[in-house]
């Protein structure tokens, strides 16, 4: 039960004290990164059993039960699929990791992010309500931001980051949108009820925004087109980050929460349209793209958006087996993939460039490197023995069968055959292209093997990648439970090398042929790198529009925001009146009682009259010394009505407050510039003075109508019976600031702390900036 | 300028404040007072040393760091609220009991208390920071 709850939160709270630690393991701070990935990877081991059982784990705790929201865990065999991956590339990454980074760069710092990423990851795959699961959401956006800007010094990376944080979020807001639209319809966000309720959300008007909307927010995280532009832009990350969050985890989220929301939505002939097609075209463009670029990163980003547009579309086809192609794929994905960034890290790491058209004839240099990569390309390209053919074969499958629902979908087995042409294409073009050939003797650096421990991970994966294509009966179990978790209906494969001669199985034949062809004319290939692409680009658009964006947001901005206290005021009392007159109207509360209104004691007039002239006084006296006094003033007046209302907690704290403001203002009188006579013009005058007195004039109403309504139930009776029994104190008001009321009490001092802080920033700020200024 | 009478006056008066604003504070729960009362009271007896002397002294006299002050102050306030937490109640949620001491009679210990602490270490440090870095800013 509480396996999972640590499982997502150790890695938060090792995140967390990451800076703490650093000053004890210093450069070795990797050590705590991978002990907590460790950690969570044990966590994720031990939950096995409810993942490839029957009953899957679902443990709930109220979180606002008022708004129907609980923070809830659902451990099913997708779920933990994708919880096992994440944690177990984590620790593979983490390792890596360690020997990757290179001083000055904050080691901590970059850790810290990882950990992060990964309990939000973890958290996203593993809650079991659409609310939670967006949360987590956001925050794999923010720290996939924070990690692709980790070279915040370089512009590409601030680009980059950006460009990735503004594409994944404009998705998250329209998801949000489609989830609460969701919640509202079926009464609740937790996944398993919404699954039962699939058949009234699918006959449901709403369906199809509800489904637009949840999948843009898939689309733009799992890069799918036009969304796609942000992800090679984002292989500004250190290679770790790109081969954890931007390959084999988070970009996965996309194709997870279409594999989540399966069951609730596939059936429905829009489902098909929309999420297979998608697929099918991101798939094409994504290799086509691959093909065409010279950074080795570039082309694995590239690779990557095409073998999740392949995972996508298999899951469009709403069948058993496109999901278990799909879910076969995932694994098979993240190994390989996940292993080919690890070898272009060390690429990179070891000859210092990353330009297919520089690296040459690595074979000599880097033997285990070469292997490495043999297994990576091979498996990329989908050659029998390698785990990345039995996927690819399944998805030809599952494409081949939509042949029989309707005659277009011709066009998914048939592109997915072109798609698998490109893809084999590029894939030879990393191995032989870098790996054979002269040696090329103008490298920056001088290329060797990397060290056992940057070795380690990747070596792992290739092992995985070769022992799963060969003997893929190890994968069955998870692949039947996530894909029973998918479909909602029992799965039971084998998985098998051989199938004999099937459809499937031509569609390879063809692929590897044809893509041997290809390759052999690469001179032909050569030319398409200087081509640009189709003129009007996804990219141009968003530079376009981003520095407008900008423009308009600081327009927006300035518009509220115009540094002038009198607007300020001006928008506060206006709201105020606004929104409280409105209410007095709209319910009828504008009533009154008759009461004798002029009735009070001597003394109570002439403090009445003091009131009035120290408030004139700040009005109209003409020095601030003057004005500040006579504020103080009304201060005390209102300190000496409270106890004449006895009540002596307020009149305390109002002298106090009084005694402080007074002293701030007196502090800062000192820096301020003379008093201007400033002539306003007479509009701007009626303008001031109309605020004045309609705010004036409604205070006053509002308080009399308010007089009227004393007979309603008042919330003081319940504090005055209550005080001293349940919270132990007889002074109300204190009682109700630290017991009754005492989150409210919590969030005040944290306003307090923020704005001391921001007090002490501004003027430390202001105080640097003028020394700077003066030259000291 | 140092003025000579309020020199000598605040010397004792100083002492008085602060004492009367550690009564404010424990007494809160059932007489006037409580953390945030307190904790003005306090910082204003801190501010006359700083009207009568200079920041110096105000520093020499109190050589604590203002945001860390916040900081124990909030992390008292939180702590109260995640320790009801851990104890399996929600969060904030306060407890008290009476406990009989020989010679001083019975008293009430209340977790409010505590987070009234942090409310008046909270008050005290921020109010000290906005006069001190205005202050310092000539």
């Amino acid at each position: 039960m509480f396996t999972v709850v640590w499982v997502v939160f150790i890695p938060f709270l090792f995140a967390l004290f990451t800076p703490l630690v650093e000053k004890v393991l210093k450069d070795r701070i990797g050590i705590w990164g991978i002990v907590s990935a460790l950690l969570s990877f044990g966590g994720v081991l031990s939950l096995a059993g409810y993942a490839l059982g029957d009953e899957p784990l679902y443990v709930v705790y109220e979180w606002a039960p008022t708004l129907g929201l609980s923070f809830g865990f659902y451990v099913d065999g997708l779920s933990w699929l994708f919880a096992f991956l994440i944690s177990g590339i984590g620790v593979l990454i983490n390792i890596y990791a360690y020997w990757y980074l290179h001083k000055p760069d904050p080691f901590g710092r970059f850790f810290a992010y990882l950990l992060f990423f990964m309990g939000s990851m973890l958290g996203l795959v593993l809650s079991s309500n659409l609310i939670v699961l967006m949360i987590f959401w956001e925050l794999t956006t923010i720290s996939s931001f924070l990690l692709i800007g980790y070279w915040h010094h370089t512009e590409r990376a601030r680009y980059g980051a950006v460009k990735s944080i503004l594409v994944t979020a404009l998705g998250g807001l329209a998801m949000l949108g489609g989830i609460v639209i969701l919640t509202v319809i079926a009464g609740t966000s937790e996944i398993p009820e919404l699954i039962a309720k699939a058949g009234m959300i699918q006959e449901h008007v709403l369906f199809f925004p509800i489904l637009l909307l949840i999948l843009l927010g898939a689309f733009s995280k799992s890069a799918q087109s036009p969304f796609h532009v942000w992800l090679p832009d984002a292989m500004e990350a250190p290679t770790p980050v790109s081969a954890f969050l931007h390959s084999s985890t988070m970009v996965k989220a996309g194709v997870f929460l279409i594999a989540r929301i399966h069951p609730i939505f596939s059936g429905r002939e829009e489902w098909i349209l929309m999420v297979a097609s998608v697929g099918l075209i991101t798939m094409v463009l994504g290799a086509y793209y691959a093909l065409r670029k010279v950074d080795l990163k570039a082309i694995l980003a590239y690779s990557t958006v095409s073998q999740l547009g392949l995972m996508i579309m298999a899951l469009g086809f709403a069948d058993v087996l496109g999901a278990k192609a799909t879910a076969f794929h995932i694994m098979n994905h993240a190994a390989f993939k996940g292993m080919l960034f690890l070898v272009v890290g060390i690429i990179d790491h070891e000859t210092g460039t990353r330009d297919i058209s520089k690296l040459r004839g690595l074979r000599f240099t880097m033997p285990k490197t070469t292997v490495l990569a043999f297994i990576g390309a091979f498996a990329s390209a989908g050659i029998p023995l390698f785990n990345g053919f039995l996927s690819k074969e399944l998805i030809f499958e599952a494409a081949y069968e939509q042949i029989g629902v309707a005659s277009w979908m011709t066009v998914f087995p048939v592109f997915a055959v072109v798609g698998s042409i490109l893809t084999f294409t590029y894939s030879m073009k990393i191995f032989f292209h870098v790996f054979y050939g002269e040696e090329s003797k103008e490298l920056p650096k001088h290329p060797h093997d990397p060290p056992f421990g940057m070795l380690f991970s990747p070596g792992l994966l290739a092992a995985v990648t070769v022992i799963v294509g060969i003997l893929p009966f190890i994968a069955e179990r998870f692949v039947n439970a996530a894909t029973a978790a998918i479909t909602q209906q029992h799965a039971d494969f084998y998985l098998t090398i051989w199938h004999g001669f099937t459809p499937a199985l031509w569609m390879s034949v063809i692929t590897v042929a044809v893509g041997i062809a290809l390759y052999s004319r690469r001179a032909l290939l050569e030319t398409l790198h200087s081509k640009p692409p189709f003129g009007l680009t996804v990219n141009a658009m968003y530079d376009w529009w981003y520095p407008n964006i900008m423009v308009g947001a600081e327009k927006l901005i300035n518009m509220f925001q115009s540094r002038k206290i009198r607007f300020y005021f001006m928008y506060i009392l206006g709201m105020v009146v606004v929104l409280c007159g409105w209410v007095l109207l709209k319910d009828g509360h504008l009533r009154f009682i008759p009461h004798d209104l002029l009735y009070a004691e001597t003394y109570e007039y002439l403090g009445g009259v003091a009131f009035i002239l120290a408030t004139l006084g700040v009005a109209f006296f003409r020095s601030r010394l003057a004005k500040v006094i006579s504020l103080g003033v009304v201060g005390y007046m209102l300190c000496a009505t409270f106890i004449l209302l006895r009540a002596p907690d307020l009149a305390l704290t109002q002298l106090l407050v009084d005694i402080v403001t007074v002293i701030l203002f007196v502090l800062v009188i000192y820096f301020l510039p003379q008093l201007r006579d400033i002539k306003e013009s007479v509009s701007v005058r009626v303008r001031d003075i109309l605020i004045a007195g309609i705010t004036g004039g409604f205070v006053t109403v509002f308080v009399l109508a308010a007089y009227a309504h004393r007979h309603t139930q008042s919330v003081a009776a319940y504090f005055l019976e209550n005080s001293y029994e349940l919270a132990g104190g007889t002074n109300v008001v204190n009682v109700i600031l630290v017991d009754f009321r005492t989150f409210d009490t919590l969030g005040e001092i944290i306003v307090l702390a923020i704005a001391g802080l921001g007090v002490y920033a501004l003027v430390r700020l202001g105080v640097r900036h003028k020394r700077k200024e003066s030259g000291l | 300028m140092i003025s000579l009478i309020l020199n000598r006056i605040a010397r004792i008066v100083i002492h008085i404040l602060l004492i009367f604003s550690i009564f404010l504070l424990l007494k809160g729960h059932n007489e006037p007072g409580g953390g945030f009362i307190a904790g003005l009271m306090a910082s204003v007896s801190i501010v006359l040393i700083y009207l009568t002397y200079n920041i110096e002294t105000v520093k020499k006299f109190m050589p604590i760091s203002y945001p860390a002050m916040i900081a124990l102050g909030l992390f008292f306030a939180a702590g109260t609220g995640l320790g009801s937490v851990v104890l399996g109640y929600p969060f904030l949620t306060q407890t008290f009991d009476y406990v009989h001491i020989p010679l001083v009679g019975e008293i009430e210990l209340a977790t409010a208390l505590i987070f009234d602490i942090g409310v008046f270490l909270t008050v005290v440090g921020a109010t000290l920071l906005i006069i001190s870095s205005i202050g310092e800013g000539s």
